[in-house]
């Protein structure tokens, strides 16, 4: 990131500019594969252990027919999609998926409650907003996408 | 990024280039303010209506010490790193705090609730720790007051 690049004379602690050099290439990928890690385990849950079912109720709730089918897209999304975001593969269609997912659970499921301790939309929004940063960028340098030479 | 240029040739969608090479350099502010903004609203709520008693009473209860010392740390780090966070001010000291905020949050006070947030799991949490390490990996970034004032930690 020459534009970003870690300047020792900026630092505070001159001494730290190596790490950080080391470290802040690494940052974004971080960021990248953290957003799938944490919603693997939601994908998983619904394809299979069940919870396709609850997640069905919820579909029926915001109108979305057949409620099943909807529950194994998400799910399909969350688990595959997930795992994607992970590796950096066509990592632009993926975080659009979820960019729409997101605000669909917040507002049509998760409104009007705003806290997470009572089953609000903070953390919805949270990962939405991380998946649109990753729509922005893509890939990254560390990536499927990148070691394909063709993206989104 | 100039290291990371968005190259037409690669794309399926060439046509895209341009805006991609437009929003990609603002991808890692975006998601930094998203980090801190979204953990701002605890600490505003806490002062508005929660209590410091109170606060340091269900520390207390996990068996923790100096509860009420702590009670004011978490205040801190939901106020004021969150939105050093949100602006990119001390951004390294900042993450660096609010990780330890989430870290103790996630061995102490949701780990027995398993992973998922819709049971009170540390899912959540753990995603700001996970966010808190990308940024402390990077600091404050090309659109940061770190950056406008020239000096980051």
């Amino acid at each position: 990131m020459s534009e970003d690049a870690i300047e020792a004379r900026r630092l505070i602690i001159p001494g730290f500019a190596g790490l950080y050099e080391a470290l802040a290439p690494l940052s974004y990928t971080l960021v990248r594969v953290s957003l799938g890690l944490i919603l693997m385990p939601h994908g998983i849950n619904k394809l299979f252990f069940g919870d396709a079912l609850n997640a069905a109720k919820t579909m029926a709730g915001i109108g979305l027919a057949p409620p099943l089918f909807w529950a194994y897209v998400v799910g399909v999304l969350e688990c595959f999609g997930g795992a994607m975001l992970v590796l950096g593969l066509f990592t632009r269609v993926v975080a659009l998926a979820f960019v729409i997912e997101m605000p669909i659970i917040a507002f049509a499921v998760l409104w009007p409650h705003w806290w997470w301790g009572g089953r609000g939309m903070e953390y919805v929004i949270l990962m939405g907003l991380c998946a649109l940063a990753i729509l922005f960028r893509g890939g990254g340098k560390y990536s499927l996408d990148a070691r394909l030479g063709r993206e989104f | 990024m100039t290291e990371e240029p968005i190259d037409a040739g690669k794309l399926f969608f060439p046509g895209l280039a341009r805006l991609y090479q437009r929003f990609a350099p603002m991808s890692y502010a975006f998601m930094r303010f998203a980090t801190g903004a979204v953990l701002f609203p605890h600490g505003v709520q806490k002062v508005l209506f929660g209590s410091i008693d109170h606060q340091a009473a269900s520390i207390a209860a996990k068996g923790l010490p100096l509860a009420t010392l702590l009670a004011y740390c978490t205040l801190f780090s939901e106020l004021v790193a969150s939105a050093c966070l949100a602006v990119g001010l001390f951004t390294r000291a900042a993450a660096l705090i609010v990780w330890i905020q989430m870290s103790v949050i996630i061995l102490v006070f949701q780990w027995r609730f398993g992973y998922f947030w819709t049971n009170r799991g540390y899912e959540y949490a753990l995603l700001w720790w996970l966010l808190c390490i990308g940024i402390f990996f990077r600091g404050g970034g090309r659109y940061s007051l770190d950056h406008l004032i020239g000096r980051e930690i």
